[in-house]
């Protein structure tokens, strides 16, 4: 093995990532939930963002952020990927997937998920940050956009998200 | 009324998102991920140290 894999062994495998990592997965998971990723996709692509970090470990200032903002990018090109294959699955015909064992979550959970995926994916990933416990200064940062865009979006979403909890409030009253 | 509406959307966020992170740890092998990523990471780095084998982009 070479004294590069042998530096990039040590170096991987330092407490200090393992560390971060057993804090942050189960997190990073959630964020990609949050953004609408499927369970199976957030947990391959928050593992495919947990390696790009660890290739870059030593240079990575804030692997939070880090993780965060290429779990997102790769989720993206997984996105755009789907509507692709989409597209072809509607030229060919091609057997019925099986379904991925389903996972429960708590209800209110689910009604959370929901409504999460009504906004527009701009919107949805500013949310995923701030229940992530980002600022919107600090999103802007890690995203590079401006600070008052994610301020628009973030007040366009929970502007949406109030309107769905009224709506949701009153049908269940009518229901009772 | 508004405070009323932000307040109840905060904590209903606050709880289903503390929820999902608690079925998550329940159910995300972390051990099984770590040693996996870095069997992943070892197998990379030999790949892209072969003489002539292009590093991965």
């Amino acid at each position: 093995m070479s004294n590069q894999a042998n530096e990039f062994l040590m170096l991987g495998r330092t407490d200090a990532f393992d560390d971060y990592y057993r804090s942050d997965l189960t997190g990073l998971v959630r964020f990609l939930l949050h953004l609408g990723a499927s369970i199976e996709d957030a947990q391959e692509i928050a593992q495919e963002a947990m390696l790009a970090v660890l290739r870059k470990w030593r240079d990575v200032e804030d692997p939070w952020a880090y993780t965060r903002a290429t779990a997102k990018t790769i989720f993206m090109r997984r996105l755009s990927k789907s509507k692709r294959d989409q597209e072809a699955a509607k030229r060919a015909w091609i057997p019925e997937q099986l379904r991925a064992p389903f996972i429960s979550f708590a209800a209110e959970v689910e009604s959370v998920m929901q409504m999460l995926h009504t906004l527009p994916l701009e919107q949805r990933e500013v949310m995923a940050w701030t229940l992530d416990g980002y600022t919107p200064s600090q999103i802007a940062k890690a995203t590079n956009q401006k600070p008052a865009t994610v301020r628009s979006h973030l007040r366009h979403a929970r502007a949406a998200l109030k309107k769905q909890l009224a709506r949701n409030s009153s049908t269940s009253r009518e229901e009772e | 009324m508004e405070s009323n509406a932000d307040f109840t959307l905060d904590q209903m966020l606050q709880r289903a998102s503390a929820s999902l992170l608690k079925s998550l740890e329940t159910t995300v092998d972390v051990e099984q991920g770590l040693a996996e990523l870095h069997r992943q990471a070892t197998e990379g780095q030999a790949g892209a140290d072969e003489p002539g084998q292009a590093r991965p982009r």
